[in-house]
């Protein structure tokens, strides 16, 4: 009797641990994660060229007047920039007396803090010749939002005298 | 620990310290391991293309005379010549530079095509070249300012240190530093060409710029600084040419406004003679002294070129050879009025080739023959003055005999300071003018 009893609860417990082990299995659904096709490019990507003296003054000072570079002016402002070995303190110079013209055409300061996003992305379309990227947009946005020093005209002199501002 | 452990250890901790490189704090591995006789050397280039026969052979009276002493009676007042009333003083009252070191009478612009740019890059790289005039490309072996700042130790890391200052632009402005391996832009040597930039035209150029406050500096840099690193990768240092740092560009651009506002309250050398007296080469050294006085660099090249016209006038030649005489004289005597380049500078002058014995067609006003230089035997003759200190160079001596080629300038320049034998071999072939020191 006793043997019985024993065979009968050990399949009955058997059985539970079937039916337990078996509700607890569940279908694995089958999960691929992936990420949506960004292009990648690195920032000013494809400018391998540098820029000639004449080349850069009369770019800088259609960016900034927006205009063509008088020939006269051209003419002058090239044997100043040949005249100075290091082509960054006569390029910093010649933009930072651009900058000082009454006639300046860039963005006031309220126009810049009224739409800062439109302000920095025309800025580098104006200079760098093309929209910035997110990591851009955000870092300018960022020193024009927390940095009361930041003008229209710290922007354009700090682009215009970057690196990437000499080629093209 | 083990006495024979200690020993291990201790030598070899002593190994490690001889072996290891040196690292100063300039970044600079190593300084440079040759003696300096004096912490300045000024090279002055009497350039243009002088013949012997008109300065040290005074053919035509002294036309250099307050540089030489008088071999033929002195200055004569010849038809065309300047008035003796009309030359300034002697800058150096009652005595003659050649007094201050050693003359040395003939020597030779040996190889080449005697033309200027040839003779400048023969002087500043120390290598005879038959290169063709392109009028912007670099010398093809470093100049002796990459030798200098990448060979002569921590202090000369500065391109402030450095300067090459020319009467004028045309190729000029490429000789602060060679396209050699190794070398270029990043050694190079601040250029100046003091009178297109310190002008009406430059002023209206540069010179009524932007001021920003320092707080919108550091805005700037910063900006500036976000910008440079996203293009790292693509940016081409070379074409910027020699660079200088942040706070040096910020001295260069105050040494500007300085010269710029030396002008517009009238520059010295307004007083330097009557009207006329002053021309491009003296203009060339009116600038050079603000460059030596403001920096006080340890290596600086000029160049002197108004004596070119003797293609066209020789009574122009000489008018000039006589105010670039005077220009001479008066560099040494700022040099030496200067504190901190007093008895510590050697100062070289040569011309950077001679001129032809025979005249071309062209006669001027006083039927006097104008003279080319197309490398015949005169337009190799050239002389040279070293001048310093009297325990460097041998005071108011004179090597008659050859002795000398253009091409000993260079390494005699790198000896001075005391980088030539950090130098490496087979770029320098001459030799150092030893026969001058004291």
């Amino acid at each position: 009797m006793n043997m019985l009893v024993y065979k009968k609860n050990k399949s009955i417990s058997l059985l539970l641990i079937i039916i337990v082990l078996l509700a607890c299995s569940k279908d694995e659904k089958e999960y691929v994660y992936q990420i949506d096709e960004v292009e990648i490019s690195q920032a000013g990507a494809e400018k391998p060229n540098v820029k000639t003296s004449t080349e850069y003054i009369s770019i800088a000072y259609a960016d900034v007047f927006g205009s063509n570079v008088p020939t006269n002016l051209l003419e002058d402002l090239k044997k100043i920039y040949e005249s100075f070995g290091d082509k960054g303190v006569a390029e910093d110079l010649i933009i930072k007396n651009f900058l000082n013209d009454n006639s300046v055409q860039i963005p006031t300061n309220q126009e810049m803090e009224e739409n800062i996003s439109l302000f920095v992305t025309n800025a580098y379309e104006k200079v760098f010749n093309r929209a910035p990227n997110e990591a851009e947009l955000w870092f300018l946005k960022d020193c024009i939002e927390k940095d009361s020093n930041v003008s229209p005209e710290v922007v354009y002199y700090a682009l215009m005298t970057s690196n990437e501002y000499r080629q093209f | 620990m083990k006495r024979r452990d200690f020993i291990k250890k201790a030598g070899l901790t002593a190994a490690g310290a001889v072996v290891a490189p040196y690292i100063l704090p300039s970044g600079r591995l190593f300084a440079a391991t040759g003696n300096r006789k004096v912490n300045h050397v000024v090279f002055c280039m009497l350039a243009g293309g002088i013949r012997n026969n008109e300065s040290v052979k005074q053919q035509e009276g002294n036309l250099m005379s307050t540089m030489l002493k008088d071999v033929s009676g002195g200055y004569a007042e010849e038809p065309g010549f300047l008035n003796v009333g009309d030359i300034s003083a002697n800058p150096l009252g009652g005595r003659r530079l050649q007094e201050f070191g050693s003359l040395l009478k003939d020597v030779r612009f040996a190889e080449g095509p005697t033309g200027h740019y040839n003779g400048h890059i023969t002087a500043l790289t120390g290598r005879y070249t038959t290169a063709n005039l392109n009028l912007r490309s670099n010398p093809d072996y470093p100049t002796i300012f990459e030798y200098y700042r990448k060979h002569a130790g921590d202090s000369a890391m500065s391109a402030l240190n450095a300067w090459w200052i020319s009467d004028s632009l045309g190729p000029y402005p490429s000789l602060n530093y060679s396209s050699y391996p190794g070398y270029g832009a990043g050694y190079g040597a601040n250029f100046m060409q003091p009178s297109s930039l310190i002008s009406n035209k430059g002023y209206n150029a540069i010179g009524n710029s932007l001021n920003f406050t320092a707080d919108e500096k550091l805005s700037t840099e910063k900006i500036r600084s976000f910008c440079d690193g996203n293009f790292a990768a693509q940016f081409s240092a070379e074409s910027v040419g020699v660079v200088n740092s942040i706070t040096e560009r910020e001295q260069l651009e105050l040494f500007l406004n300085e010269l710029f506002n030396d002008s517009i309250s009238g520059a010295d050398f307004l007083n330097w003679g009557v009207s006329g007296w002053v021309n491009s080469d003296l203009t060339n050294v009116y600038y050079t002294e603000k460059v030596l006085e403001k920096f006080k660099p340890e290596l600086t090249v000029l160049n002197l070129q108004a004596v070119d016209i003797c293609h066209s006038n020789f009574t122009k030649y000489c008018n000039n050879l006589v105010k670039a005489d005077w220009g001479v004289s008066h560099l040494w005597n700022f040099i030496q009025s200067t504190p901190g380049l007093a008895n510590d500078t050697v100062m070289i002058v040569m011309p950077e080739h001679g001129r032809n014995s025979e005249p071309n067609t062209v006669v001027d006003a006083y039927g006097r023959p104008a003279y080319d230089h197309t490398s015949d035997d005169n337009s190799r003759e050239v002389f040279s003055m070293i001048l310093g200190p009297d325990n460097v160079i041998k005071q108011d001596h004179e090597i008659s005999s050859l002795y000398g080629e253009s091409i000993d300038i260079a390494p005699t320049i790198a000896n001075l300071l005391g980088f030539d034998v950090d130098i490496p071999s087979g770029l320098l072939p001459g030799k150092v003018l030893t026969d001058v020191y004291a």
